[in-house]
C-alpha cells in the first residue's frame, strides 16, 4: 500500500470510528425503541389496580391519559410513543422518561406560581426534568390546596394539585424497578459474605432467596455467639435489608404477581418482597421468580434476552392468574382497546354526517341515501360491539358508570333513530342519528380524557347488584336517550318551519311531529318505569321508596314534563309546534337530570359526582333556550300570517 | 247538582292536570336546587311536605319571592284529578285500556306514598358485635325520658310533639300521678350549642343554650331545652338543662327530691318492636376491593330472637331482613378508623311501612298499562306511515 493510500485509509478509518461514536452518542439520547412482539406481550401482562385485574395495556393507557391528556405523545426526537411503549420506557429507561414532555398543563399560572418559566404556548406539556427544580414548592402548594374543599378550589389550584399528584405517580413508575436495577453491598467477614461468595455486591433476587435462611440461622445461633460478633452480623443484615427496602418502596405500583396463597385477594408487587408483615420470612416464591425475570429485563442486555425473560414472566403470571380465575378477561380487554371500536365509531359518525349532508344536496338519490344509512349503521354496530365487550369484561350490564351512560344513551338514541328511518325513510331520523352519534361519542372521549381514570372501575357496595343495574339503570337511561332524541328531532321541526323549508310538504312536518311524539311516548314509558324501579331499588337498599334525592328528582322531572306534554296535547293546549317546543325543553331537562344534578354535590347518589362540565351545560341550556324562543316566534309568526290572510279573505269577500 | 257537576268536570279536566303537574315540576326543580344550601330534610319539609311555600327565586342579583302551592297539597289535588279525570271520566274503549290501567297504577302509587307518609316510622339500630336490641332509634325526633330510684326500672317518656312548641316565651307543663313533681319544659331548640352567659335570666349555672340554624344533615341536629322541676307538695323548684350531643353520650340532668335520685334525658325517640323480638349482631363483615379502601360489600350475621326461638340471618346491602312489618337494611358501620382487631359496630336502617311493597305492584300495573297503550299507538303509527307518501 502506498503511503498516501495508507494515510487516507487511516484517516477514513478514524473518521468512520468518530462516526460510530457519534452514532452511539446519538443513540444514547434517542428514545429507545421496542420490538413489536415485546410490546404485544407486555400489553397482556396482568396487573391488579383499582381493585381489579386488568391488562398492563389498560394500566398504561389510563396512566398516560391522566398525565398527558392523550393516549400518545411525541418525544423531542420526533418519535411517537403509545401507552405500552411509553410505560416500558418509564420503567426501564427512567433517565429518558424524565425528559418526556408528558405533563399537560392548561394554565401558565400553574408553572409561574411555582417559580418556573412557562412555555410560550398557553397550553403546553412539560417534562419531569423541567418541573423537578420546583418540586418542593409544588408539593407545598398542593398540600395547602388539598385542605380546601374541592368545589371551592380555583382551576389553577386544582391543576397544581393534579400536577403534584401526577409527578408522584410518575416518580413511582420510574422508581418501580429500582430494587432490581441496583445491587447491594455485602459486609465482608460476616455470615452474609459467606452466603454470597460471588462478590461484595449482591443482586436483589439472590438476596431475597437467601436472606430468610441467613436470618433464621442467625436467630438460632444468637445465644451461642459473642455479643460483638452478633451485633456485627445483625448490623450487616439490617443494613442490607434497609438498603433494599429503600429501593423497594416505589415498586408498590407494579402489583403484577398473583399470590400463591389463593385465599389472599391482594396481588403482590416488588415492594411486598421485603414486607415486615411476615417477619422477613421467605417471600412468595412467585414473587421471587417474577423479580428474577424483571431483574434480567432491567439489565437491558438486548432485545432477545429481554423478550426471553418477558416470555417467561408472562407465562408464569398468566398461569398463576388463570389458576385463580383472574386471567380470562385480559385478552378480551386488550382486544377491546386494540381494535378501537369506539374510536372508529366516533370518526365514522363524522363521515356519516358528511354523507347525510350530501343527501340534502342530492335529494332523491337512493344510492346515496342508503350509503348514508349504512354509514350511520356501521359505527352504531361498532358501538354496540364495544358496549357488549365491556359487559363481558366487567360481567356487568351495560351501564354502571357515568361514562357508560354516554355510550349507552348514544347507542340507544341512534338505534331508535335508525328504526324510525326504516319506518318512514325521509332521511331526517337518520340525520339526527348521525348527529347524536357524533356528539355522543365526542362527549364520551372528552369525558374519558378529562377524568383520566379507568372507565371500568370497581363499584361501590350499593351498586353491586346486576339485577338493579340491568333493570332500573338501563330503563331510565333509555328514557334519557329517547328524551334527547325527541329534543333533537324537534330542532328539525322548528328550524324547518322557521326557514319555511318545503313549506308545502305538509306530510313532512306531520311525519316529523309524529316521530317526535312517538319517541317521546317511548321515552316516557322507560322514564316512568325506570324511575319507579329506582324507587323500588332504593326501598330495598336504603329503606325508602322515595327520598327526594336530587338524582331521583331529576328523573321525576323528566316524567312530569313528559306527562305535562301528553296531557297538554290531549287537552288541545299544544299542537305539533307546541310538542316540538316542549321536546326541546325535554332535552334540557334530561341534561339537568343526567349531568346537572351531579354538579349539585348533594344526595345519596354520590358515586356519580363529577365536575368541570358546568360551562358546557350552561352553553347547552342557553342555546336551547334560544331554540325555544325561535319556536315561539314561529308560532307567533304563523298566527299573525293566518290572521292577515283571514282579514284579506274577509275584505275580498 | 249542576255546580257539583261543573266542579267535577273542572277537577277532572286536562287543564287542571297540566297545571298541577307543572307546579309539581316547579316544586321538584326548586326543591332540588334548594338542597345545596338547606340540606335534604329542610328542603323536603318546605317544598314537598307543605301546603304552600314561598320560594326565593334568584334572577341574577335580584331575589323575587314566588308563592307556590306545596307538594303535599299538589299530590292531594293530583289524586283527585287522577281519580275523577283519569279513571271515572276517562273514555273507556278498546283503544284506551292501557291509559286506564296505568292511571290506576299511578293512583295506587300515590296512595302508597300517602300511607308511607302518614303511617310509617323509621330509624336506625346500632349494634356492636355481640350486642342486641329490641328497639330502634329515630334519626330526627326527640323524647324526654324520666327515670328515678323511686320508680325502679320504669321510665316515663314524653315525645317531642308535646314540647316542640315550648320555645321563646312558651312553656309546657307535664304532670304524672306517679311523679312527685311537675316538669316544665321551656326554651326548646331543635339545634343548639351551649355558651357561658351568667347574665342571661335563663342561664343554668351560668350556662345557656345557644340557637343554631338547622343542620344540613338533619340527623346532625343537637336539640336542647330548659327544665324546671316543681315539687307538687312544697311548690319549690329546681332548674336544669339538657342537650343532645352527637359526638358524646349526653348525660341526663340529675337532681334529688325528697331523698330520691331522679334523672331526665333528652334523646332521639325510641321505638320498641311490636310484637317484641330482639336482633343480636353476631358478626359484621366488611369486604374491600383488593388493594383499595373501597368497600365491595358489607354485611351482618344476626340472630333474631323471638319467644325463645332463634334464627340466624344474613343481612347485606340490597338484601334486607323483613319481619313483622319491620325491614332492617344494612346501612353503615363503624368505627370508620377501626384497627384490624378492633370491635366493629353495624348500623341498620329500620323501617316500619305498611305500604312497603305497594310501589312494586304499582310499577307492574303502570308498566303493563303504558306498554299496552303505546304498543297500540305504535301499531296505529306504523299503519299510518305505510299509507303516507314518501319522497
Amino acid at each position: 500500500m502506498k503511503p498516501l493510500t495508507a494515510t487516507l485509509c487511516l484517516a477514513l478509518a478514524i473518521a468512520a470510528s468518530f462516526d460510530v461514536e457519534a452514532q452511539l452518542a446519538l443513540n444514547e439520547n434517542a428514545t429507545p425503541t421496542w420490538d413489536e412482539e415485546i410490546l404485544e406481550l407486555a400489553a397482556i401482562l396482568p396487573i391488579q389496580e383499582g381493585g381489579r385485574v386488568k391488562p398492563l395495556d389498560t394500566f398504561a393507557q389510563f396512566t398516560m391519559l391522566k398525565l398527558n391528556g392523550k393516549r400518545f405523545m411525541t418525544t423531542e426526537d420526533g418519535k411517537k410513543l403509545y401507552p405500552v411503549e411509553w410505560l416500558l420506557n418509564c420503567l426501564f429507561y427512567p433517565e429518558h422518561a424524565r425528559n418526556f414532555k408528558h405533563f399537560r398543563v392548561d394554565f401558565d399560572e400553574v408553572i409561574t406560581s411555582v417559580g418556573l418559566e412557562a412555555h410560550d404556548e398557553k397550553r403546553s406539556n412539560y417534562s419531569y426534568n423541567e418541573l423537578a427544580p420546583a418540586r418542593s414548592k409544588m408539593f407545598q402548594l398542593a398540600g395547602q390546596y388539598s385542605q380546601k374543599e374541592a368545589k371551592l378550589r380555583e382551576p389553577v389550584e386544582q391543576q397544581i394539585l393534579n400536577l403534584a399528584h401526577n409527578m408522584l405517580q410518575f416518580e413511582s413508575l420510574i422508581g418501580a424497578l429500582d430494587l432490581l436495577r441496583n445491587t447491594y453491598h455485602v459486609e465482608p467477614d460476616t455470615a452474609l459474605a459467606a452466603a454470597f461468595p460471588d462478590g461484595d455486591h449482591v443482586a436483589a433476587s439472590v438476596a431475597l432467596k437467601r436472606l430468610p435462611g441467613i436470618i433464621e440461622s442467625l436467630r438460632s445461633q444468637a445465644n451461642e455467639m459473642e455479643k460483638e460478633r452478633l451485633d456485627k452480623e445483625v448490623a450487616a443484615v439490617s443494613d442490607l435489608v434497609q438498603a433494599m427496602q429503600a429501593q423497594a418502596a416505589s415498586g408498590a405500583v407494579l402489583t403484577i404477581v398473583p399470590p400463591t396463597d389463593a385465599s389472599r385477594s391482594e396481588w403482590l408487587s416488588p415492594a411486598n418482597s421485603l414486607a415486615s408483615e411476615n417477619n422477613f420470612g421467605p417471600a412468595d416464591p412467585r414473587l421471587i421468580s417474577a423479580i428474577t425475570h424483571l431483574e434480567k429485563m432491567a439489565a437491558l442486555t438486548g432485545p432477545g434476552d429481554f423478550m426471553a425473560s418477558l416470555e417467561a414472566l408472562h407465562g408464569e403470571l398468566e398461569t398463576a392468574a388463570a389458576s385463580r380465575g383472574e386471567y380470562s378477561k385480559i385478552p378480551v380487554e386488550v382486544h377491546f382497546y386494540k381494535w378501537k371500536y369506539l374510536f372508529y365509531s366516533q370518526w365514522i359518525y363524522v363521515l356519516s354526517f358528511v354523507l347525510v349532508a350530501f343527501t340534502w344536496l342530492l335529494p332523491g338519490n337512493r344510492t346515496l341515501h342508503w350509503a348514508a344509512f349504512t354509514a350511520v349503521l356501521v359505527p352504531t354496530v361498532l358501538l354496540v360491539i364495544g358496549i357488549t365487550l365491556r359487559c363481558i369484561i366487567r360481567s356487568r350490564p351495560p351501564v354502571s358508570t357515568l361514562y357508560e351512560t354516554l355510550l349507552f344513551i348514544t347507542a340507544v338514541a341512534v338505534l331508535v333513530a335508525l328504526i324510525l328511518e326504516v319506518i318512514n325513510r325521509r332521511g331526517v331520523a337518520m340525520a339526527m342519528g348521525s348527529f347524536l352519534g357524533m356528539v355522543g361519542m365526542f362527549l364520551a372521549f372528552r369525558y374519558e380524557a378529562k377524568e383520566g381514570v379507568d372507565t371500568m372501575p370497581q363499584l361501590v357496595a350499593v351498586l353491586d347488584t346486576n339485577f338493579w343495574l340491568a333493570t332500573h339503570v338501563t330503563t331510565v337511561t333509555m328514557g334519557y336517550a329517547a328524551g334527547l332524541l325527541a329534543g333533537a328531532l324537534a330542532h328539525l321541526y322548528i328550524f324547518g318551519r322557521l326557514f319555511r323549508y318545503k313549506e308545502g310538504d305538509k306530510s313532512l312536518y306531520k311525519t316529523l311531529a309524529r316521530m317526535t311524539y312517538g319517541v317521546l311516548c317511548f321515552g316516557l314509558l322507560f322514564a316512568i318505569v325506570g324511575t319507579i324501579l329506582g324507587g323500588i331499588w332504593a326501598n330495598d337498599s336504603w329503606g325508602r321508596f322515595w327520598g327526594w334525592d336530587p338524582k331521583e328528582n331529576g328523573a321525576l322531572l323528566i316524567c312530569l314534563w313528559g306527562l305535562i306534554m301528553l296531557h297538554a296535547r290531549m287537552g288541545g293546549y299544544i299542537k305539533d309546534l307546541g310538542i316540538a317546543n316542549c321536546s326541546v325543553v325535554m332535552g334540557m331537562i334530561v341534561a339537568f337530570s343526567w349531568w346537572g344534578v351531579n354538579l349539585l354535590g348533594v344526595g345519596l347518589h354520590s358515586y356519580g359526582f363529577t365536575s368541570g362540565i358546568m360551562n358546557l351545560l350552561m352553553v347547552f341550556w342557553m342555546a336551547e333556550t334560544v331554540v325555544v324562543a325561535v319556536g315561539l316566534h314561529v308560532g307567533l309568526r304563523d298566527r299573525v300570517s293566518r290572521r292577515v290572510s283571514q282579514d284579506a279573505q274577509e275584505q275580498g269577500a | 247538582m249542576k255546580y257539583l257537576s261543573k266542579l267535577f268536570h273542572f277537577l277532572a279536566s286536562y287543564g287542571v292536570a297540566v297545571v298541577i303537574l307543572f307546579f309539581l315540576l316547579l316544586d321538584t326543580l326548586f326543591g332540588t336546587l334548594a338542597q345545596v344550601e338547606m340540606g335534604l330534610y329542610e328542603a323536603q319539609k318546605k317544598y314537598f311536605e307543605s301546603f304552600f311555600l314561598i320560594h326565593d327565586l334568584r334572577l341574577w342579583k335580584l331575589t323575587v319571592p314566588l308563592p307556590l302551592p306545596g307538594g303535599y297539597l299538589l299530590m292531594i289535588l293530583l289524586f283527585i284529578n287522577l281519580l275523577s279525570g283519569g279513571i271515572i271520566r276517562a273514555r273507556k274503549s278498546w283503544r284506551t285500556p292501557g291509559i286506564l290501567i296505568s292511571h290506576i297504577g299511578i293512583l295506587f302509587m300515590l296512595l302508597g306514598g300517602g300511607v308511607t307518609y302518614w303511617y310509617s316510622t323509621s330509624g336506625y339500630m346500632r349494634l356492636y358485635e355481640g350486642q342486641s336490641a329490641d328497639e330502634f332509634v329515630s334519626y330526627y325526633d326527640w323524647e324526654l325520658a324520666i327515670s328515678g330510684t323511686a320508680v325502679g326500672s320504669k321510665e316515663f317518656v314524653i315525645p317531642d310533639d308535646h314540647f316542640r312548641h315550648a320555645h321563646g316565651d312558651q312553656h309546657q307543663d307535664f304532670q304524672m300521678a306517679e311523679l312527685p313533681f311537675t316538669l316544665r319544659v321551656s326554651g326548646f331548640l331543635n339545634n343548639c350549642g351551649v355558651a357561658s352567659d351568667p347574665n342571661d335570666p335563663n342561664a343554668v349555672d351560668g350556662v345557656v343554650l345557644e340557637p343554631r340554624g338547622p343542620a344540613k344533615e338533619a340527623e346532625q341536629n343537637e336539640a336542647g331545652c330548659y327544665l324546671t322541676v316543681i315539687d307538687k307538695e312544697t311548690g319549690g323548684s329546681l332548674r336544669g338543662l339538657v342537650r343532645y350531643d352527637i359526638f358524646r353520650p349526653s348525660p341526663p340532668w340529675t337532681f334529688e327530691l325528697d331523698g330520691q335520685e331522679w334523672g331526665i334525658e333528652l334523646r332521639h325517640k325510641r321505638y320498641k318492636m311490636d310484637p317484641s323480638f330482639t336482633i343480636k349482631l353476631d358478626k359484621f363483615t366488611r369486604n374491600l376491593h383488593p388493594g383499595t379502601s373501597m368497600a365491595s360489600n358489607f354485611s351482618s350475621d344476626v340472630t333474631k330472637i323471638e319467644d325463645g326461638s332463634t334464627r340466624q340471618i344474613h343481612i347485606k346491602m340490597n338484601e334486607p331482613l323483613r319481619h313483622h312489618g319491620y325491614t332492617f337494611f344494612q346501612s353503615s358501620w363503624g368505627p370508620q378508623n377501626a384497627g384490624p382487631n378492633e370491635r366493629l359496630y353495624s348500623v341498620f336502617s329500620v323501617v316500619q311501612n305498611p305500604a312497603d311493597q305497594w310501589p312494586k305492584w304499582a310499577c307492574y300495573i303502570i308498566a303493563f298499562g303504558m306498554t299496552l297503550h303505546f304498543t297500540q299507538k305504535l301499531i296505529r303509527y306504523l299503519k299510518r306511515e305505510r299509507r303516507s307518501p314518501k319522497t
